[in-house]
This record gives structure tokens, sequence and C-alpha cells, in this order.
């Protein structure tokens, strides 16, 4: 009975704390804080630690995540500190977390998965096929953790040379929204099939959605899929400072970006 | 709107809002998307559904809404069709409710079985009526854009905010009150004549 009244309690709290945070002027921490000693949600608590970690950094966050996690012992707030440290560049820190759950078998793993699909990229312990194969198996999982399997998809079955499939897989995300990187495998296997016009249309539509810093890197990706690396280079060297996160990856992309190869590139391309 | 009213209209709220966001979640199952029913909104309870925002808008604006049930249309075959069809289910199911408690309402039940259905009859019409509307979050927003071809199903955030600067202007400027009016005329003229 007291545990429903507290839930109930809770009801008014996180519809003031999700109000004051749509006007994004006040900060509610406190809030949210409450929110969740109330209800002990596991979804409250996730929102508490991106809140704190929003409002007062990550080490506040990494502060009470363990005290958190904890007493939910549900993924969902293993599943946003881990995403926190990965944005701050700890994979091990993330992969820590990860594991942890796991190892104790808390509730609803699968909020786990988006966490590891972002994970692949940058830790060795997680193989991006079988994570992408896994969320596409499901169909439980918020629309953003399927959109960005599917992209993984597409890149993987364009390395393949899978063209037609890669296709059908872009067609599907571009029948839903109007997506940049289902945009740039457009491009590619146009440029496989020769049809430079119908490209420089996709390229116009993705350039539309993201800017040059954060779009070159996926044309770079898609062009070491169809096996163009001098292209490749290319659209890495006008991408200009590359974001932390791709050049921190364990991608083709990441890894063309720390070659040697590609410094001697820059450095031809600066003196020209 | 006065505190009777609001007060006439609640539990048709309750009942509305419930069966809409339920009829939602259990129409994306059918059509092979569980999020909504992992995520707990296949349930009749109204705590699972009821916004507060949406609650409160009710009794200021003169209709409200739920919490949105999260729909993932990669999990669709036929994204557009199917997300058209569980967009359409919440007030298709708010219409065949209203018309139910209007067929109760004529077989002249106790007075507070009446007062029940004519709170049911009049909230879950206007609640069809209103989600039609293009405006996010109704559900309008989702079914418009699966009917017009050219467009794609989910709705850009500046086409968002577009909408909601236009229900803005429309609620000063009282061109909400002219949709809502005459669908309450209309609604009087169904009511038996006792």
């Amino acid at each position: 009975m007291i545990s429903f009244l507290k839930k109930l309690a809770a009801v008014p709290v996180r519809a003031l704390a999700g109000l004051l945070d749509l006007l994004r002027v006040f900060d509610t921490t406190r809030l949210w804080s409450y929110c969740w000693k109330l209800g002990c949600s596991p979804e409250d608590a996730a929102v508490l630690l991106a809140t704190v970690s929003q409002r007062k950094g990550r080490v506040a966050a990494v502060n009470i995540a363990a005290q958190v996690v904890e007493k939910t012992k549900a993924c969902d707030p293993v599943a946003m500190i881990a995403c926190i440290e990965l944005v701050n560049g700890n994979f091990d820190a993330a992969h820590n977390w990860i594991k942890m759950a796991e190892d104790e078998n808390y509730k609803t793993p699968e909020n786990l998965l988006f966490v590891k699909l972002l994970l692949s990229d940058y830790h060795p312990e997680y193989n991006k096929r079988e994570v992408t194969e896994q969320v596409l198996s499901r169909n439980d999982l918020p629309p953003t953790v399927t959109h960005l399997a599917l992209i993984n998809k597409a890149f993987m079955l364009l390395e393949e040379n899978k063209n037609v499939d890669a296709e059908r897989v872009a067609d599907r995300i571009l029948g839903i929204s109007e997506d940049p990187c289902a945009r740039i495998i457009k491009w590619a296997l146009c440029i496989v099939n020769k049809r430079p016009a119908l490209a420089e249309t996709h390229l116009i539509k993705a350039r539309q959605k993201r800017p040059p810093r954060l779009l070159n890197p996926l044309i770079a990706q898609a062009c070491l899929c169809i096996g163009d690396s001098d292209a490749a280079m290319e659209w890495l060297y006008q991408a200009g400072e590359l974001d932390y996160k791709i050049a921190a990856s364990d991608s083709p992309v990441g890894r063309l970006s720390r070659s040697q190869e590609f410094r001697d590139y820059c450095r031809e391309r600066q003196n020209l | 709107m006065n505190p009777q009213t609001a007060l006439l209209l609640f539990p048709g709220l309750v009942i509305g809002l419930t069966i809409h966001e339920t009829a939602h979640a259990i129409s994306a199952k059918w059509l092979g998307d569980r999020t909504a029913e992992k995520m707990g909104r296949i349930s009749l309870n109204p705590f699972r559904h009821l916004s507060l925002l949406g609650t409160l808008a009710l009794f200021v604006l003169g209709f409200g809404w739920g919490k949105p049930v999260t729909v993932n249309l990669y999990n669709f075959k036929k994204p557009k069709l199917y997300y058209f069809l569980s967009s359409i289910a919440g007030p298709a199911s708010n219409l065949i409710l209203s018309a139910i408690a209007l067929a109760v309402m004529y077989l002249n039940p106790h007075r507070l079985v009446m007062w029940i259905c004519l709170s049911i009859f009049y909230i879950n019409a206007v609640l069809a009526v209103i989600n039609l509307l293009p405006v996010p979050p109704l559900d309008g927003s989702k079914i418009w854009p699966c009917i017009i071809p050219g467009l794609k199903p989910t709705v850009s955030k500046n086409w968002s905010r577009f909408w909601l600067i236009f229900l803005l202007v429309a609620l000063y400027t009282g061109l909400i009150d002219k949709v809502i009016t005459p669908v309450f005329d209309f609604l009087d003229s169904l009511l038996p004549a006792a």
C-alpha cells in the first residue's frame, strides 16, 4: 500500500519535472531525484542519471550511478551510465557497466543493445555484426535502436558487394524518414552503377541534413565499402578536424583516419 | 470550463484516453510491432496512459490527449499503411465507444449510468475529431502524412514546431472553438429527447 502511494505521489513530480525539462530553463535534478526515490522505477533512474550528467557533469553522474543501479537492479540506468561513459570516451568503463549488469542478471537486458551497438565501434568485446543481428531479430525495441542497426546492416551489405540487399535496406529506411546515412548508401550504389547524376541528387539531399564535418566521414566509409580508398581519403581530408568519436572508433574510417597513409595524404594535399 | 462540466467530462476522459492509447498499442502489436506492448501500454490502467499536461488541457482548452504510444515503423512490413492503421485505431476506438454510449443512453438507464454515458459520449466524440487535426502530438499529424502521396510518415521537428505555433494561434484567435462548437452542436442533436 505504501509502495503504491509512493508511486502515485511520483506521478505529479514526474509530470512537473518533464514539463520543466521541456522549458530547458530550470535545473530539474532535484525533482528527478525525488521522483526516483518515490517511484524507484528504472526509467526514472535513467532520466535522473542523464539529468545529473547534463547539469553537473559525468563525475557527479558516476558518483550516484552505483547506488541507483544497485537499487533498481535493471538495465535501464546501466545503459544510461554506459552511454554517458561512452560519450566521454571511457569505453572500458562503459563495458564494465554492461558486464556487471549481465553478470548480475539485471532486468530488461535488451535495453543494453543500443549501447552495445554504439560500443561495437570502439571496444573489441562487441561484435558489430552479432549485435546488429540481435537487434534486427527483435520487434520490441525503440525505433532509434532498430534504425541504427539497419544503417549498420546496410553498410555491411555494401561492403560484401550485396548491392541489391543494401539498396533494399536503404530504401526501407528512406521510406520512413529522410536519413543522410541511407542517402549515402544510395549515393555509393549510384557510383558503383555509374549513375553520377543520380548520385549527386542523393548527395545534395544528405548535405541538407548533416554538415560536412559529420557527413564526409560517412561518405568516406561508403567509399571504403565499395573499395575506393583514394576517394575515402579525399572525403576524410575535406571533413577537416574529425569528431573525436570517429577518430577513436575501430571502424574502417576510424582506422583510416589514424593511418600513416592518410597522414601522408593530408601532408601532400596541404602542400598543393 | 466550469468545475461542474469538468467533473462531468472526467470519467469520459479517463475511459476514452485509456481505450484510445490501448487501441494504438494493440493495433501496432497485431501489425508486427511489440514496442508499445513491452512498454506496458496494452493495459486498461489509466495511469499508464494519462499525461498530466493532456489531462489539464481538457479543463483549460476543452480537449486533451494521453501519453503518446511509441511505435517502431521499422517493424512494419508496409510502414506507411500499417502506421496509418495503428494511428487511426485510436480515434476509431473513440468513435466506437461514443456510439456504444449513445446506444446505452437510448435504453433510458439509471441516472448515474446516463451521466457516465453522456460523459463518455461527448469526450470520445471530441477526442476522435480533435485527434484528426494534423497538429503534433495529435494522431492527425501521423495519419495525414500516411495518406498524402510523397510525404514520409515521420514528421520532422521543424514541421512539429510549425504546427505547434499554428495550434497556439488557433487557440488565441478562437479557431479551435470554430471546430469544436459544430461538433458539440451535432452531438447534441444525436442525444435522446429525454
